[in-house]
Order: C-alpha cells, then sequence, then structure tokens
C-alpha cells in the first residue's frame, strides 16, 4: 500500500502518456527512435542528432526492473492525503533512466530502514479507488 | 581583492514569525532601508532589481506593475524576477555589475522578501497538513506528488539517506551541525530560534518527521526582507562601511545530469568555488566567516565536504572536532542560518556576511572578520525535483 489517495496528476502533452501507461499496466519510458536511448521523463536525445529531435522520439514500455537508488521513510504524514507510514524512493530503470516512485512494504516483517542501495525491485501498479493508478516498486528477492 | 563593485548600503526588515505583510511591503522596506544606508539620495539610483524566483504555478511568477509602483523609484530599469530556487544574491549582482558597466546605472537597489511563515502557516491550517515544508508550493507534472513528495522534506531526505549508505554517515553528524548553528543563534536577535538552545543528546531523543531527517534537520520557515546597494568600487571609494566583492561564481549540478547516476552525494560546488575563488584570489583558508546555503543539513555537510574542509564522507570527525561552531576556526552560518536563524533564501547568509564584515555582529561577532563565503542554493539534484543552481560569493570588508 503506497501512500497516494486521491489526488490526480495534472496532465499536459509531455506527461499525459505516462499517466496513461500506468492506467494500462505499463511503464513508459522517452526512447530515441534513432539510437534507442531511454529516457524519463520528457527529454530531447542527447547521445545523437535525431533530427526532428523531440518528433523522433516515442513513449515505450520498460521493463519494469529497476535498483534502489535512494529512498526514505514518511513516518508522520505531511499532508493528509498522504497517510504514513509509507516509502518514497529514487530508482534506476533497467533502460537506464532514473525515476521516483513508493516501495511497498510488508510492515509486519520489513524495516524499511534496512533496505539497501542497490536492492532489486520491480514495477507495480497501485490503482487509486475511482482516480489513477501510481508507480510503485514491490521488492524482488533471491538473485540480483 | 575586489572586482570593481561594492555593497554600500545594506536593508533589513523584521523576520521570522512576522505575520500580516505583503512581500511588496518587505521589498520596500528593505529597499527603502538599504539607500539610507547607503548614504545616497532616491534621485541617485539608476536601476532596481526584485529578488523573486520559484516559478511554480502560484503568485510569484506574475509580471506587473506592483514593484514599480511600490518601489517608486525614478529608475531607468526595474527587473522583477531573477533568482533560481534559494540562490538570489549571485544571479541578481550580476546583472547589476551590468548595469554599472554599461552605464546604465550608477546605483542599483536590489531587494528580495519571502511571506513563507504566514503562507505556509495559512496552508496548513487550511489542508490540516503539518511538517516544515513549504506547502503552499506544489509541484506538478510526473515529479512525485502522486507518490507522496508533498514536501521539500520529501525529496530532499533522499541525500541525507543516500550519504549515510554510501559513506555510513551517522546520525550524530546530522546532529551536530543543528546543535552548531543553533548555538551560533543564541547571538543574534533575528534568530527565530533565539532562546532555544540544543544539544547532541535532544537532537538524537527527537523522532523522525522522514528518516533519516527529523524536524532539527529542517531550516525554519520565515517572512521578511533584505535589500542591498549596489556600486562601482569607484564610488564606493569613500562610503565609510562598504564591503566590496571579490568574486562570484556558478556551478550547475545539470552540467552532470541527475539521470545519468554518476553523482549522489555532491554538489554543483567546483565550478562555483573555481570561478569565485579564482577571481578573488584566495584559497579556501583565507575564508574568516562562511554562510553556507542550508535549506537542510545535509545541505551543509556536502558543502563541508565539497569546498574542501573535510574529505568527501569525512566531514564526520571535522564536526566532532567544533570545527564550525561559535568556539571553532571555521565560523559557519553565524547567525544561525536558515536552520535555526531565518530562512529567506540566501539573502540570509548575504545579509550576515555583509553584518560580519561590517563588524556589527554583536554577540556572534567573528573577530577579524574580512573575507566571507556566501552560497546560494545547495545545487544538490538526487532527483528531478530539486533546484540545480550553486553560487559562490566571495565578499571582503572594504575599509577595515
Amino acid at each position: 500500500m503506497t501512500g497516494s489517495v486521491n489526488v490526480p496528476p495534472s496532465l499536459t502533452e509531455t506527461t499525459a502518456p505516462f499517466w496513461e501507461g500506468l492506467e494500462r499496466g505499463e511503464l513508459l519510458v522517452f526512447q530515441c527512435r534513432d539510437c534507442r536511448t531511454s529516457y524519463w521523463p520528457y527529454a530531447a536525445c542527447r547521445e545523437c542528432e535525431n533530427e526532428p529531435y523531440l518528433a523522433n522520439m516515442r513513449w515505450v514500455a520498460a521493463s519494469g526492473g529497476a535498483r534502489i537508488l535512494s529512498f526514505n521513510l514518511h513516518e508522520v504524514a505531511l499532508s493528509p492525503n498522504f497517510p504514513a507510514p509509507y516509502v518514497y524512493a529514487l530508482l534506476e530503470l533497467d533502460e537506464g533512466p532514473v525515476i521516483m516512485g513508493n516501495i511497498e512494504v510488508d510492515w509486519e516483517s520489513e524495516n524499511p530502514k534496512e533496505f539497501r542501495i542497490g536492492d532489486r525491485v520491480e514495477a507495480v501498479f497501485v490503482r487509486v479507488a475511482n482516480s489513477h493508478t501510481v508507480l510503485s516498486f514491490a521488492r524482488v528477492s533471491g538473485e540480483f | 581583492m575586489s572586482l570593481g563593485y561594492s555593497v554600500i548600503g545594506l536593508g533589513v526588515t523584521d523576520v521570522g514569525r512576522v505575520g500580516n505583510r505583503s512581500l511588496l511591503e518587505f521589498e520596500v522596506e528593505a529597499a527603502r532601508r538599504a539607500i539610507v544606508d547607503a548614504g545616497i539620495s532616491r534621485e541617485q539610483v539608476g536601476a532596481a532589481i526584485q529578488m523573486l524566483s520559484d516559478p511554480g504555478g502560484n503568485m510569484r511568477t506574475q509580471h506587473d506593475d506592483s514593484f514599480a509602483r511600490a518601489l517608486g523609484l525614478p529608475v531607468n530599469a526595474y527587473i522583477d524576477h531573477i533568482g533560481r530556487g534559494g540562490e538570489y544574491i549571485a544571479t541578481a549582482m550580476v546583472l547589476g555589475m551590468k548595469f554599472l558597466d554599461l552605464g546604465i546605472a550608477d546605483y542599483v537597489v536590489v531587494s528580495g522578501a519571502r511571506d513563507d511563515w504566514s503562507r505556509s502557516r495559512k496552508a496548513k491550517a487550511a489542508t490540516g497538513s503539518r511538517g516544515t515544508g513549504s506547502l503552499h508550493t506544489k509541484k506538478e507534472g510526473v515529479w512525485g506528488y502522486q507518490n507522496g513528495s508533498v514536501s521539500a522534506l520529501s525529496f530532499h531526505s533522499l541525500l541525507a539517506s543516500r550519504h549515510i549508505q554510501e559513506f555510513g554517515t551517522s546520525e550524530e553528524t546530522f546532529g551536530r551541525i543543528a546543535v552548531a548553528q543553533r548555538a551560533w543563534a543564541q547571538g543574534n536577535p533575528s534568530a527565530q530560534m533565539r532562546g532555544k538552545r540544543l544539544d547532541l543528546d535532544e537532537y538524537l531523543d527527537s523522532p523522525f518527521l522522514v528518516w533519516p531527517y527529523r524536524m532539527l534537520d529542517c531550516s525554519v520557515q520565515s517572512d521578511g526582507g533584505v535589500a542591498f546597494v549596489l556600486t562601482t568600487g569607484e564610488r564606493a571609494a569613500d562610503a565609510p562601511r562598504r564591503v566590496d566583492i571579490a568574486g562570484v561564481g556558478f556551478g550547475e549540478q545539470m552540467s552532470s545530469l541527475w539521470w545519468e547516476k554518476r553523482n549522489y552525494t555532491g554538489l554543483a560546488v567546483d565550478k562555483a568555488k573555481e570561478s569565485a575563488f579564482g577571481q578573488a584570489g584566495i584559497s579556501l583558508h583565507d575564508i574568516d566567516v562562511a554562510q553556507l546555503y542550508d535549506c537542510f543539513t545535509a545541505e551543509v555537510l556536502c558543502q563541508i565536504e565539497d569546498y574542501g574542509w573535510a574529505e568527501k564522507g569525512e566531514a564526520e570527525e571535522w564536526l566532532r572536532e567544533g570545527n564550525n561552531g561559535p568556539a571553532g576556526p571555521v565560523p559557519i552560518n553565524t547567525g544561525g542560518g536558515l536552520l535555526s536563524g531565518f530562512h529567506l533564501g540566501n539573502l540570509t547568509g548575504f545579509a550576515e556576511a555583509i553584518i560580519q564584515l561590517r563588524g556589527d555582529g554583536g554577540d556572534r561577532q567573528v573577530p577579524e572578520a574580512e573575507i566571507a563565503l556566501v552560497t546560494g542554493h545547495g545545487g544538490e539534484i538526487i532527483s528531478g525535483e530539486m533546484c540545480s543552481i550553486h553560487s559562490s560569493l566571495v565578499l571582503t570588508g572594504g575599509n577595515e
């Protein structure tokens, strides 16, 4: 369970595809059609001269595999919209980009303060009732 | 050791938990005080710069006649927005210098203010929110609000968390920064935490808000304004209380893009320091007082390491020795900083530097303070939610 409640994201031309992807259970990254480098969020390709630039990019589904880069533990609810506790994290997707999300915690058996940089996680899609879907990650045990 | 420009007047309004006053009122009062302090007439001011940053989709982004109308100076140029995040002074300074170079102005008045204490208090009352962040500002788009990244504390704590995991940094390390600055605040009549002493045990016993951060790792929220008058070194030559600009530099963390994953614990200090120290012809150990941008404790920790007072990941021992406190050889954030003093972005550190260089620091005065460093915003960009600019400003006492 993540901390999110019914506060839908504001959508623009550059952000809507990402949120629409989450609704379908897809984690979208922004990929260069020429060299296939992936970015998140919306960005021009820095690896090649892919004229006409942003028009030569597309949103594609990432594998969902990622590693923890940093995280915190909201022990106190800073806003009534997000009941605590919850973990907010910075993650490195296997495709390269860095993204923000939550990390699912089994509060009975896990202490998030023992999570470590480099821990493997996998994208999960958490539906907020009558609203939108947020990106979260579940820890993957076993081989890294 | 001067770039040929001087600050000849400083204006500071009431700061802290003020309330019931507009940004404009603070800006105008600070500007008028600075002009009086400079000993010049209003007619001599040729340009006026308003330091407003944070294009966050709220009222701060408006352009209208209010600054010019309220300030009412017969100037050739009004600039009503400059700054980026908590960095105001260096960007405004560079613009002001160019006005002087081009002969557009002989004297430039630069003014800035915040009303975050009032606005944050209203926002908390209206929403039932708690915590320390600027809850009245909200980022939109893909950034993490929907994941519960609701205030600066939500994402700034990622920097501290990463530092802890990379270097084994202890809780005490963060605590010692909070404790030292609280001690400095006791000598500053304008500090919001004056009269509230703090020791390390109290820090460690206090609860986490967003682990690894406690309330005591966070800056205060404040109302108030600061202004200064800038002119050429030539015109300032006879000004009795001038402070000279010796170096200005900028660093941009986006030069090593956050998504390139090359750096999670270093701030954009290198280039800013190289420019500012190079212009000033100084090295780190020449600095008598340092006003480091301290929105949270980790920004101070990282700057202590990135400027080179301690090796990366090794500031713990340096802090344990008390180097940065009132009895230490490297006075850092001598008015209590943003953590324990008041938070007007880097207007806070700038005002404190001028006060120290003029010898006006009273109980907190650093003896023989002749060279001051003021930094602006952390330039930390572990996540895309953060502001990536870092500025270094070196100031020297003009007449002492």
